[in-house]
């Protein structure tokens, strides 16, 4: 190759010191590294466990992989870089150093589609760079309190200048943060960073600048997946196994490996189906993976954040949470289970907003003969896309329609203007949406698909209570009958037996679990055959097992390799 | 041999005796002369609200009087309380044309209201259709710091006020939360705005150290720390960049163009020694960030949600952009006071518990009520970009004239109040006819003879930005609005 680079560590560092006439301290490290190539230093995709060198099934550049079966090879989807979001950054550094910080103060935001993760959203600016130096410094001083640094470095060191210490720091951490083992050259280029230590006479200073730089790694900032082109098609690559690693801890955790899942990666255990099969089951016995499951269902079903008071918002998501773990996770019910639960967790805050008796202590209380049952008559969802200060019954039935059942509504012609829904005085909220949506022509066609859906949901307000009769005029009595394609239910009991009847569901929670899996909300035909092929292994109808559905969807052989986007 | 820069920056570099680099000149002790170099600036700010009140024919903003001295309204207010009016022109009776999709003007707004009449307003490009509110050209920040140059060492500063969106998961509003798009290669890419004041200040204030020796010593070896990772993380570039597909290859290059640009900022280490220039106050942690008040939420309001002090954020954000100018670390810079269909709550900032979109719609109540409510939020605005064009006017460059003469800064709001093709309404809010602009600052003749309140029925109101463009020596015309605001120049 021809070009040519020549890089003077701490070339800044002599400009300044130069010019403050101290100078000298990173005189004669001077690496020559010319003729970089794609198999040198850095990324040392599919590494071994002992050298830290790029081995044969490395990175894009590499030989190419065994061909793959065609039916598995229609089923990869484009996958580009993805940034962590502000929640994944927090909870990396967390597991990283265990310290806590509120990345989204300082982080561009993360646009919801409905998932935060949506790469093809995010667009590198300078807010985004400032931001991730002024946090990562942030975190270096958390990390290196008195009291913390012992453990974040893992060594005492001998003096200010323990190159051993100072280097097994370096690879233990880096191969957390950058998730895959250092190789030498990142570690010379690291190990550099102890002149820093030189200089002021402090070992900590040389870790806080390692920590600084890793946080500020693009492979720490972006899952970098590379991987190694397979025979039958050059734009489809399969997947070191460090990189099945952080698809696996990122989805099912939401943060960085650890090191028993890089240990898998170091033995070659992720390599097969089985293997990485294994080492889900494992994941989801972790906590965090009740966490990231929580989170998945948040942002879908959109009470990741809520409109109420604290203590009541609170109350609602812990509800929704002690649901899932209980279906998931420890009872290992039926996914549907969430939609059919008789009884439900509840704090006395929350009970008494419900009309239900109040638990010394939360826990789990029976519904009774009330119409309640399962996640459609939690107030979490309950709160999702309400429209002003009461319920709206057409976006409740969006809700269900776009997001439980993955079906399309058209968006309102521009002849709408959708902020005049107020009915006026002396008319019931229902008569006012079925004159104004349902019997026009232009209207309702689509309103016809929500509408009658929100109906039958209407004896709970926009906060999850129940009540009689319409909160503007208590002389209008809800009636509380909806519709479902055509079949008449009273309440979120028998909406959600008709949307669990419906066949629309398991295809759907396949659908949305996707997204949020690859950080793509938008689905192209690879796409949907991956949906198809993990729906159909797991019933296209009738009860179905979350986490059987996510080891399905890992354990597949398309998990493991991705495909380059292409400019469109 | 050394880059010669003959910025305000270079000059106080030289003038304290710190540059790296960059040698004494003979030129900074020549008044004269460098007053012929002082750069020009620009601000856009944006105000996320319509300015009428439905059913009235008028709204508080709009002077009787046409010309200078023009009677300042309830919306206005603030330029009399700050003492700015003579340095601020209005240009009222402003329309942003209407179309459907496919059928949308030049330079005109889809049917659908909300949202919509930004892209225009901000880039002068017809919306992209009903359903998308993104700007279709670049907006005029970016425009001026292309054509200003100077290098200086922010290109840009995209403030952003309103801290969170305050509905639904109280995000930050998608394209509603920015009015910066920068054009690359035909894509318009909208550019993430910093609404944290310690990062904006952070990050201004990169290169500076005190001139306290032992704090210089402490402020140099954090700044070699910063640079030395930011190397390490640069130097990876080169090895990760081959091996990375096209998409995502333009993906990191644009991730490693602002790296560079960091550690570029980095380098220029300066102690603010010499004229205005100067280290401000740490503005210290954010204020905390408000959650999501649903409308009619009355309790919300007035327990303080939907707020995250936007009044300390405003005044620090100021602050720093006049600092940023004054010591020439940036030329272009957008003040996004509010998200456009601005949920913030008014209640902590003059007493209505209603958000600002709200409060056109009788969040607080019709009639005059609701009409000096309305201009009460429009007036909220006016205060503090009026407050920018104060600090401007009060700030001397080297060569003793007023930062003002050299800057010109223009406020747009997203409506104003007529007919709403959505509904029918001949007086809503939402509406782009009837739409002003204020446009502050003397540079290229603007405002020669003082503030004035021009009418331009049938103007767009991209054309004072436009203006604005014009007086700072930036020749462009915005998207497709063609045309300047002459009485202004």
């Amino acid at each position: 190759m021809g070009r040519t680079r020549r890089i003077r560590d701490g070339a800044w560092a002599l400009g300044l010191l130069g010019s403050l006439g101290v100078g000298g301290c990173y005189a004669g490290v001077e690496a020559d590294v010319e003729n970089v190539s794609a198999g040198d230093g850095g990324l040392a995709a599919g590494a071994s466990a002992t050298d830290g060198n790029d081995s044969d099934d490395g990175g894009s550049g590499g030989e190419p992989a065994e061909p793959i079966p065609l039916d598995v090879l229609e089923r990869i989807g484009d996958a580009g870089l993805r940034r962590l979001t502000a929640t994944e950054y927090a909870a990396t550094v967390h597991a990283l150093l265990g310290v806590e910080v509120d990345a989204a103060l300082l982080l561009p935001e993360d646009w919801r589609q409905p998932f935060d993760n949506d790469f093809t959203t995010q667009n590198p600016s300078q807010a985004l760079i400032d931001g991730v130096e002024l946090l990562a410094a942030d975190v270096a001083e958390l990390a290196l309190t008195p009291e913390r640094r012992d453990a974040t470095v893992g060594c005492t060191p001998a003096g200010p200048t323990d190159a051993a210490c100072f280097e097994d720091f370096l690879a233990r951490f880096g191969r957390r943060a950058l998730r895959r083992p250092l190789s030498d050259d990142d570690l010379s280029r690291y190990g550099a960073l102890l002149a820093e230590a030189e200089e002021t006479g402090d070992f900590y200073d040389a870790i806080n600048v390692a920590i600084r730089a890793f946080l500020q790694h693009p492979e720490f900032l972006y899952r970098v997946e590379l991987g190694t082109p397979v025979e039958n098609d050059p734009n489809v690559f399969r997947l070191n196994d460090y990189e099945v690693a952080t698809r696996l801890s990122f989805l099912l955790w939401g943060a960085t490996p650890d090191d028993a899942l890089l240990d898998r990666a170091d033995a070659g255990q992720l390599e097969r189906s089985a293997d990485v099969r294994a080492a889900a089951e494992d994941m989801l016995l972790d906590p965090r993976a009740r966490a990231r499951v929580g989170r998945f269902h948040a942002l879908w079903l959109g009470y990741e954040s809520l409109p109420h008071a604290p203590s009541l918002s609170t109350a609602m998501q812990a509800e929704t949470q002690a649901l899932i773990d209980r279906v998931i996770f420890d009872d290992g019910m039926p996914w549907q289970d969430l939609l059919r639960s008789d009884d439900t967790y509840v704090d006395a805050i929350l009970a008494e907003h419900y009309g239900l008796p109040a638990p010394a202590t939360p826990g789990w209380v029976d519904y009774g003969d009330t119409d309640r049952r399962g996640l459609l008559s939690h107030g979490s969802f309950l709160s999702a896309m309400s429209k002003i200060d009461d319920s709206s019954p057409t976006k409740r039935g969006i809700l269900v329609r776009t997001r439980l059942m993955c079906q399309v509504i058209p968006p309102p012609p521009p002849t709408v203007d959708v902020d005049m829904t107020e009915p006026a005085e002396g008319t019931c909220k229902e008569d006012f949406y079925r004159q104004q949506h349902l019997t026009s022509d232009g209207c309702v066609g689509c309103h016809a698909l929500m509408d009658p859906i929100g109906f039958g949901l209407e004896n709970y307000d926009h906060t999850g209570a129940f009540r009689e009769v319409e909160k503007d005029d208590p002389s209008c009595v809800i009636s509380g009958e909806g519709e479902l394609d055509g079949t008449p239910f009273t309440g979120p009991k028998e909406l959600s037996a008709l949307v669990v009847e419906s066949g629309a569901l398991n295809r759907c929670v396949a659908e949305q679990l996707y997204r949020f899996a690859m950080g793509r909300s938008e689905l192209a035909d690879v796409d949907e055959s991956f949906i198809d092929f993990v729906v159909d292994a797991n019933g296209r109808e009738g009860d179905f097992d979350f986490a059987e559905l996510m080891l399905t969807f890992v354990s597949d052989e398309a998990f493991r390799y991705r495909r380059n986007e292409t400019a469109e | 041999m050394p880059k010669l820069r003959l910025s305000r920056r270079s000059m106080l570099r030289g003038a304290a005796g710190f540059a790296m680099a960059m040698p004494a000149l003979e030129i900074m002790s020549s008044p004269a002369r460098a007053g012929a170099m002082i750069p020009k600036r620009y601000v856009i700010g944006f105000a996320g609200t319509s300015t009428g009140f439905p059913t009235f024919e008028y709204d508080l903003l709009r002077p009787d009087t046409i010309g200078t001295n023009y009677d300042v309204k309830r919306a206005l207010a603030p330029l009399e309380d700050l003492g700015v009016r003579d340095d601020v022109s209005v240009v009222t009776d402003l329309e942003i044309p209407w179309g459907d999709d496919g059928n949308i003007p030049a330079g005109g707004r889809s049917r659908a209201w909300h949202a919509h009449s930004t892209a225009p307003l901000i880039s002068g490009v017809r919306s992209i259709s009903d359903q998308n509110e993104r700007p279709a050209g670049a907006t005029s920040d970016e425009i001026a710091a292309a054509a200003l140059g100077g290098d200086p060492l922010h290109r840009i500063l995209p403030y952003r006020v309103q801290a969170a969106y305050y509905r639904g998961s109280n995000g930050d509003g998608g394209d509603r939360g920015r009015i910066t798009y920068r054009d690359e290669d035909g894509t318009i890419i909208p550019i993430d705005p910093i609404h944290s004041p310690r990062l904006a200040y952070e990050s201004l204030f990169t290169g500076f150290v005190p001139p306290d020796p032992a704090e210089a010593a402490a402020a140099l070896a954090t700044l070699r720390r910063r640079r030395s990772a930011v190397d390490l993380v640069l130097e990876d570039a080169q090895t990760l960049m081959p091996r990375l597909g096209s998409v995502d290859r333009g993906r990191m290059e644009r991730h490693f163009d602002e790296l560079r640009d960091l550690e570029r900022r980095l380098d220029e280490v300066s102690t603010p020694t010499e004229g205005a220039c100067s280290l401000l106050p740490d503005p210290g942690e954010d204020p905390a960030i408000g959650g999501a008040v649903e409308n009619g939420d009355t309790g919300g309001y007035e327990s303080g949600g939907a707020y995250s002090d936007e009044e300390t954020r405003a005044g620090v954000l100021t602050d720093l952009m006049a600092m940023a100018f004054t010591c020439d670390l940036s030329r272009s810079g957008s003040m996004m006071y509010t998200m456009a269909q601005c949920f913030l709550n008014a209640n902590p900032l003059f007493g209505a518990a209603s958000d600002i979109h709200e409060l056109g719609h009788y969040g607080v109540g019709g009639g005059e009520v609701g009409l000096n409510a309305v201009s009460d939020g429009v007036a909220w605005h006016v205060k503090h970009w009026a407050r920018l064009v104060q600090k401007l006017r009060d700030t001397q460059e080297l060569d003793g004239s007023s930062l003002l003469d050299h800057t010109a800064l223009v406020l747009v709001f997203e409506g104003g109040w007529g007919y709403d093709p959505e509904s029918g309404d001949s007086l809503s809010v939402h509406s782009s006819e009837n739409m002003a602009a204020l446009i502050a600052g003397r540079p290229g003749g603007l405002n020669a003879g003082g503030g004035q309140h021009v009418s331009k029925p049938g103007g767009h109101p991209t054309q004072v930005i436009n203006t604005a463009l014009r007086a700072i020596g930036v020749n462009h015309e915005m998207g497709e609005v063609s045309g300047v605001i002459d009485e202004l120049l």
